[in-house]
């Protein structure tokens, strides 16, 4: 009868093995992923607002992270605190504020430095407030952002736009004018070397969503006799590859929608989010922002809303499609979808109530930023259905295989 | 880079140099299994006994369970209890082994046998019994048949481990005979089909033998993704389309009476003469990083086994049948019908979970679609009708949600907490 191996065994000399019985992937783990995907938008940033942008985002965190590290100490909301949770949602903060921010002198007649630090104190302190990760059934930052917008909404508009030999190093208040340069006349890339003079580091520019708001609403003046979408689009909108590479004047993480996508990619393909809300969200918004009732043109008389407004003879597809596009890009919506929206808490468990947070994401956002606040629209609409996920969760429940 | 997410595929490994299976030399004592079962009145023979391999064990034995046989040589010592692999705990007899065996006795075909019920008492006069996850209590699936026949009868040729490929080596090995026991089955069970269900992808080394005896005997051959846990009953019913079974149901509700390759084969040795005295076995050693597969006799203790294999038994957290459901053993558990995979790892360090992120990978994680963190959450609550919601009822204990988990919330550890509360208040009516 043949007999097993009688090799003499080597000792076990792992003192601490990790557990088969786990994958690794821990709380931290994911946090460090999400910080992780947050610094492409925030490189982002860098480059097109310089090093002002990293001195908005460093003062917010630090600011977020000495908040928090007093009231972690305060009763059992506080130790439900993780410091690298807080930090992941002061780089979410510090994305959707603008880089001007970071400026010691008053600006006109408003004293704005104080707004990063005080940023980042509400942000520690709604933390604390709302729960710690997973309990929070809204997003702390979002929240932030939207107090901010309330009581400082004009030192929040973003204005400026390093000029492309200027990127990264760049001061950002050092700007020309904005009647000085029409960069709708061409890319950023192209116009803006060399644009204001040599001792010019960056631009004045009207953000696109600004001049979105205007049309949608229907408040704009036209300067001729009548302002039609297709002329808001040929005239006044900067080059849509502007919003795409990056160009505008906008907040440190939404400057440029490519580097949005990478990172939210990054966090698809490390399996952080769930496909199905940025694809669902997106597919609603541009059903919304296209059927939807918008001015075709706007007169002396006021403006002429229609439903459906690439049914218009004169406007067409390939207008309305790129009026869509704009809208999407202007607007803070993919950082929305990629960056918030999937945040543990804050989206619901099951497929079927993400499918519908989704798609009640999409239409609000359209709908907002249509006639509300383009700037912050995604942001509202996203406070609004986080408020349904407790419902979606208990209601859509997952059926059970047997 | 690993992904976040894992559904616990396990690299697929086809050496093309087949490893062997060898045969453990028999231990001083074994502790023999009288039943499967815990409970049954069992009668063993008198300490002192001495007794020849293939000997019956019992005066009177377990009716609803295999007929013991004395795997060797031997005499009786005192009858006691012991767990089996699946965590059982079993009436078992001490058998001390002779250190001279007689020759083993020629093996002579079985007749032939008119009816089902022939059959099974057949099958447990042989000592044939099987009583694991992927091949649920075989007499009693043959015992429901009787009343009300089985359209199928399927083997499973899948291993959750790609690293213990059990099974797949058994096939390799003895296709032809577990062939002939699944046929055997299907004539007597008068199941229309037998289908015989093996890893895709397989390499042609390890995949051909089987298939070819199956072809020779026109047996459906079906081919799945062995993603962990597919050789689950109700998983494996749901992918064929035979049904959903309930967890812990027998297959045979559902007219099937299914098995792995091991059981198969078992019937297969007993068609050809030769009672089920030895039992296959697979040892991770996950400290040496080392796989031994092994044929042992019934009742060899692990400890007995690992100390062959020159694996410590102190100091280790042993696991029965698939890791990540995590089924602890002690090292005086014996080898017999139950989980025929052994696991020896190093104990973990403990760590506290954090509170749940609501990230949903367990329900992503959960190939029945449950919702693990709901049951957590009834159970801190103590709310049944919330555990029955999140859909306690179809939780197979895979444990992936509890390997996916990133706050390392014990998953499985609540739901197996809800099923023991619910098996003692069942016990106390």
């Amino acid at each position: 009868m043949p007999q097993v191996e009688t090799s003499p065994a080597a000792p076990p000399t792992v003192a601490a093995a990790p557990s088969p019985l786990h994958s690794g992937i821990e709380v931290g783990t994911l946090v460090s992923l999400e910080i992780l995907a947050a610094t492409f938008p925030l490189t982002g940033g860098f480059f097109l607002f310089g090093w002002r942008a990293m001195g908005a985002a460093a003062t917010i965190i630090v600011s977020t992270l000495i908040t928090a590290g007093i009231w972690c100490n305060v009763g059992w909301r506080g130790r439900q605190m993780n410091l690298w949770h807080c930090l992941w949602m002061a780089l979410v903060l510090s994305l959707m504020l603008p880089a001007h921010l970071f400026v010691i002198a008053p600006q006109g007649n408003i004293i704005v430095w104080p707004i990063l630090p005080a940023a980042g104190m509400i942000l520690a302190m709604l933390v604390w407030l709302l729960g710690g990760m997973g309990a929070q059934r809204i997003q702390p930052s979002v929240v932030t952002l939207l107090i901010l917008f309330v009581l400082f909404h004009d030192a929040l508009t973003p204005r400026y736009v390093l000029r492309f030999d200027k990127m990264v190093w760049g001061d950002l208040l050092k700007s020309a004018p904005a009647q000085s340069v029409t960069l709708e006349k061409g890319a950023w890339m192209l116009v803006s070397r060399g644009a204001g003079g040599p001792n010019i580091d960056s631009l004045q520019v009207v953000p696109a969503a600004q001049k979105l708001l205007a049309y949608t609403s229907g408040e704009v003046r036209p300067d001729r006799s009548s302002l039609s979408l297709q002329m808001l689009i040929r005239d006044q909108m900067p080059p849509l590859e502007d919003l795409i590479i990056g160009g505008q004047s906008s907040p440190i993480g939404t400057g440029s929608a490519v580097v949005i996508i990478v990172g939210g990619l990054f966090l698809l393909y490390r399996g952080l989010i769930d496909f199905r809300l940025p694809v669902l969200t997106l597919a609603a918004a541009m059903a919304c922002l296209l059927i939807l009732p918008i001015p075709v043109v706007i007169t002396d008389t006021g403006p002429e809303w229609r439903w459906l407004a690439f049914r218009q003879h004169y406007l067409g597809w390939p207008v309305a499609i790129t009026f869509m596009n704009y809208e999407l890009l202007a607007s803070p919506l993919l950082l929305t979808i990629f960056f918030l929206a999937n945040a543990p808490g804050q989206r619901p468990i099951t497929r079927r109530g993400r499918a519908i947070f989704a798609l009640g994401l999409g239409t609000f956002s359209a709908i907002l930023q249509l006639y509300v606040f383009t700037s912050v629209g995604p942001y509202i609409a996203l406070l609004l259905v986080s408020l349904l996920t407790p419902t979606l969760d208990r209601t859509l429940r997952p059926r059970t295989l047997v | 880079m690993s992904r976040a997410t894992t559904n616990a595929r396990f690299t697929p490994s086809w050496p093309e140099i087949l490893p062997e299976i060898l045969t453990l030399c028999p231990p001083a004592r074994l502790l023999v299994p009288l039943s499967h079962r815990g409970g049954g009145d069992i009668i063993a023979k008198p300490p002192g006994t001495f007794v020849h391999a293939g000997d019956k064990l019992a005066i009177k034995d377990d009716e609803l369970s295999h007929v013991p046989l004395a795997p060797l040589d031997g005499t009786l010592g005192l009858a006691r209890e012991a767990h089996l692999t699946t965590g059982r705990l079993v009436p078992a007899v001490e058998l001390m082994v002779a250190p001279e065996q007689s020759p083993a006795p020629i093996e002579s075909s079985v007749v032939d046998e008119p009816t089902l019920v022939g059959w099974i008492d057949r099958m447990r006069n042989g000592g044939v019994g099987a009583d694991r996850i992927a091949s649920p209590d075989l007499i009693d699936q043959l015992h429901l048949a009787v009343g009300r026949g089985a359209q199928r009868v399927v083997c499973t040729i899948l291993d959750a481990d790609a690293g213990m490929r059990l099974n797949a080596l058994l096939a390799v090995h003895h296709g032809p005979h577990i062939v002939l026991g699944l046929e055997r089955l299907r004539v007597a069970t008068g199941a229309e089909t037998a289908q015989l269900v093996v890893e895709a992808f397989a390499s042609p080394t390890w995949a051909d033998p089987v298939r070819k005896a199956a072809e020779a005997a026109r047996m459906e051959i079906i081919e799945l993704t062995n993603d962990y846990p597919q050789s689950d009953p109700t998983l494996i019913h749901y992918t064929l389309g035979a049904g959903r079974l309930r967890p812990g149901a027998s297959p045979a509700t559902l007219g099937v009476i299914l098995l792995d390759a091991a059981a198969a084969l078992a019937v297969g040795d007993l068609l050809a003469g030769k009672p089920a005295l030895t039992t296959p076995a697979a040892v991770n050693d996950h400290l040496q990083h080392r796989t031994h597969l092994l044929n042992v006799p019934i009742g060899t203790q692990i400890s007995d086994l690992l100390a062959a294999l020159h694996i410590p038994s102190e100091g280790v957290v042993l696991r029965g049948g698939d890791l990540l459901r995590d089924i602890r053993l002690t090292p005086d558990a014996v080898l017999g019908s139950g989980e025929l995979t052994l696991h020896v790892t190093l104990p973990e360090p403990v760590r506290s979970p954090q509170p749940c992120v609501r990230c949903g990978w367990c329900l992503e994680a959960c190939p029945t679609r449950v919702q693990p963190a709901g049951v957590l959450e009834a159970a801190q609550r103590g709310d049944y009708q919330m555990a029955e919601r999140a859909g306690l009822h179809a939780c197979i204990e895979c444990g992936l949600c509890t390997y996916v988990c990133p706050s390392r919330l014990p998953l499985l550890e609540s739901i197996r907490w809800w099923r023991g509360l619910a098996a003692d208040t069942e016990l106390r009516r």
